[in-house]
């Protein structure tokens, strides 16, 4: 059975989605003690939700092309939900970015900064990155179940 | 003391505060301008955040149009400007002499992000 460029592209984004948004929990998890220093989690974490929204970016003219269409004539709510699926994903990224910056900022060399305030700014936003990419995910696989690429 | 001996302690007293006055700025410029730099891209990023959810809801209320070409991708484009907004405020902080204040300025963008997220998340999808 032969698969399309889009879907072979479709089932990567998935699978890397879900681990993406698992990986923004082990930082959620692991700063919530703010002295921690776990530049390794952070960023492999940060790094992998990046490289799976690039994923979608590649996609998405494919799915407003041939999906988005058929999706809103047949599950309105989906296609909505699929919608929201985006800004949720766009907000995964840019507060794991925020995360990263903040915590690194925490932690670097030199005593001017007020660091436990940015430690409690990057264990927040990687709080919410982790929500939104789970929630991001499960719209995801809502959707793909209603229709996906052939 | 005689005038010249005493003109000629102070100057070299001067000279001292002088030359320990640049040691230190140099050592507080070598310390603090990675965490300076990382803080900035951290109200970068939240900005950028903030700056995608306001024109989106700008988009669904009618008041912005995306249409600026006929191949552009609404979603690019929030992208796009987002982006060069976070990037521009970034350099804006690294430049400005604010560094003391970017805790408090970093936690209150991520506070209004997340709030106009969750509007646009919400309401205007």
């Amino acid at each position: 059975m032969s698969m399309s460029l889009p879907r072979v592209l479709q089932h990567i984004h998935g699978h890397m989605g879900w681990l993406a948004a698992l990986a923004l929990v082990h930082p959620a998890i692991l700063l919530r003690r703010h002295g921690r220093r776990a530049m390794l989690a952070v960023g492999a974490a940060t790094f992998l939700v990046t490289a799976t929204a690039v994923l979608g970016a590649v996609m998405y003219p494919h799915y407003r092309s041939q999906i988005k269409p058929a999706l809103f004539v047949e599950a309105p709510s989906l296609g909505w939900a699929f919608e929201r699926k985006e800004h949720l994903a766009t907000a995964a990224v840019l507060l794991a970015w925020a995360g990263l910056a903040s915590h690194y900022a925490a932690h670097a060399r030199g005593g001017r900064y007020d660091t436990r305030r940015f430690a409690r700014f990057a264990h927040g936003a990687y709080i919410a990155a982790a929500v939104s990419a789970l929630t991001a995910a499960s719209l995801g696989v809502a959707v793909a179940c209603q229709r996906s690429f052939v | 003391v005689s005038n010249a001996t005493w003109l000629e302690s102070h100057a070299s007293i001067t000279q001292r505060e002088d030359a320990a006055y640049v040691d230190r700025a140099r050592t507080q410029r070598a310390t603090w301008t990675e965490a300076r730099i990382a803080s900035s891209f951290a109200i970068g990023w939240a900005f950028a955040l903030f700056a995608y959810a306001c024109i989106q809801l700008g988009m669904s209320a009618g008041w912005l149009s995306a249409d600026l070409a006929s191949d552009t991708i609404p979603l690019f484009f929030r992208w796009g400007v987002s982006l060069t907004a976070g990037l521009l405020t970034a350099a804006i902080s690294c430049v400005a002499d604010s560094h003391r204040r970017m805790p408090k300025l970093a936690t209150w963008t991520l506070v209004a992000s997340g709030v106009a997220t969750a509007l646009v998340v919400i309401f205007a999808p």
